[in-house]
């Protein structure tokens, strides 16, 4: 754990910040049924916290896109569920450029959703490139490298419950 | 209107090829997961799904009593060809568009010890799993093509073009598919002009710095519209008007109607490059511009060459 800095965000802030984000996007969509859309693998325990504290019945599929061998970005896994006329709410742990989530969303445009927009837990907006359409945001943060709760360097530190900054060794 | 139809098998480098294919035609791909995630379930429901990934049986079965699914796959892609240019990429696309007359059916291979070499490496599996993976999907696609299209899958007499991947490259593969595609296209009369753009919009562009190629060929790969150096501000002019200082931000993205700037100096230097930005900001206030410095810059770029990103914050990761 040499490498974990502060603790940025903690268990109880992140768990509280998501009550009143579900408390929002239920009276958000109400009836509508919405698809949460949960971009593998980061965003897996904020989904999953999220969707526990919603009462409003909602559906849940994943998507997953990565980068080819040759940086090619490649959709890797596509949603199971029919999108078209349907609310899609897509399910992001941390956005920084946007350029992926943005790739993303216009893929989903394709799909005949009616609707699409973007909850994120993380919101690092000082190298942001692209508009997107974020209606939610757990927390911004500055431009620093964070692990923990679902997100990692190298697959390590997914697990830990409070969000941590993570510094490379001297 | 034309169509490009591959045929792969796993570990032949045909899913590499038909990515830059589309990157470079502009030209989307529909592949059999898209047809499962987006025009299947409009018909039947998880269980139909199911059956048509696991009997290819049930592909000459009914959903409504008059179509079956295979009339169904048939419909849909051919739909598909209407609003543009197409790569389809297995489904048996080589079969339904056999005489189709902008069409050029593709078949990638290689020879089966370099496929298992690969997928090893790529996997990092070890050989008997490995090999079990190939020897399966091989007797899948046999199967897929033989049950649902009535042929056989090795049948040669089916593919205009027949690519192994033993030492011919992804980027050799592309040309090899655009001289036949360019040639096919001619002798059916089709406005071959348009394959002359058969560059990445980086790679038929001029830019001073390398960095900034490397930066445009990010945006390609994300799919981003964007002009290199398309705008220059005046931000100072002598007593005689004549322009005395400006900025031309090297990118504009031109759906986001954003500007960017890029800079890889250090830090101290940068004190220069800020202030025109702000000059810029505070002259142009209707003008989105962005200054990405050396930090974000290389981030981006690691990221991008890198399998498993690291640098960036781990977007969608």
């Amino acid at each position: 754990m040499n490498h974990l800095d502060n603790i940025v965000i903690s268990k109880q802030d992140i768990q509280q910040r998501i009550a009143e984000l579900a408390k929002d996007i239920d009276a958000t969509y109400g009836e509508k049924n919405p698809i949460l859309l949960i971009l593998l693998k980061g965003s897996i325990f904020f989904a999953s916290d999220l969707s526990r504290r919603m009462t409003s019945e909602h559906t849940l599929d994943f998507m997953a896109v990565g980068h080819d061998q040759q940086g090619m970005l490649e959709i890797r896994y596509h949603p199971m569920s029919n999108l078209s006329g349907r609310y899609v709410l897509v399910i992001e742990d941390i956005i920084d450029s946007g350029l992926t989530l943005h790739y993303i969303v216009n893929h989903l445009k394709t799909t005949g959703a009616l609707d699409i927009q973007v909850i994120t837990l993380l919101d690092n907006p000082t190298r942001r490139l692209v508009h997107l359409p974020i209606t939610h945001i757990g927390f911004s943060i500055p431009d620093v490298y964070v692990v923990g709760y679902g997100l990692d360097i190298h697959e390590r530190y997914r697990n830990l419950p409070d969000i941590y900054e993570y510094h490379e060794e001297e | 209107m034309y169509i490009l139809t591959i045929s792969r098998t796993l570990g032949s480098l045909g899913d590499d090829i038909a990515k830059k294919c589309a990157l470079y035609l502009g030209v989307p791909i529909i592949d059999k997961e898209m047809s499962f995630a987006q025009w299947f379930p409009d018909i039947t429901d998880d269980h139909g799904i199911h059956m048509l990934r696991s009997s290819y049986a049930f592909y000459h079965h009914t959903y409504d009593e008059q179509t079956s699914y295979k009339d169904y796959l048939t419909l849909k892609l051919k739909e598909a060809v209407r609003t543009g240019p197409k790569i389809f990429l297995g489904m048996g696309s080589h079969i339904i568009f056999q005489d189709h007359p902008s069409t050029i059916h593709v078949r990638i291979n290689a020879p089966f010890d370099i496929r298992l070499m690969r997928l090893q490496d790529e996997w990092k599996l070890p050989r008997d799993k490995a090999l079990a993976l190939l020897e399966e999907s091989d007797t899948r696609r046999k199967k897929f093509i033989r049950k649902v299209h009535g042929v056989d899958w090795e049948d040669e007499s089916l593919f205009d073009l027949r690519i192994n991947t033993r030492q011919i490259t992804v980027d050799t593969a592309c040309e090899m598919i655009r001289s036949a595609l360019a040639n096919t296209l001619e002798q059916s009369a089709y406005n071959a002009n348009q394959l002359s753009l058969f560059q990445t919009p980086a790679e038929r562009s001029d830019f001073r710095h390398d960095i900034e190629r490397e930066f445009a060929m990010i945006l390609d790969n994300y799919g981003m519209e964007w002009e290199y150096e398309p705008t220059t501000f005046p931000l100072e002019f002598d007593d005689e008007g004549n322009i005395t200082q400006a900025i031309a931000p090297d990118f504009y993205l031109i759906r986001e109607d954003t500007y960017i700037e890029l800079t890889v100096m250090n830090p101290k230097y940068m004190a220069e490059k800020r202030r025109k930005i702000e000059k810029l900001r505070e002259q142009y206030p209707e003008v989105n511009v962005i200054l990405m410095d050396k930090k974000g810059l290389h981030a981006l770029i690691e990221r991008h060459k890198l399998k498993t990103p690291i640098k960036e914050n781990h977007e969608s990761s």
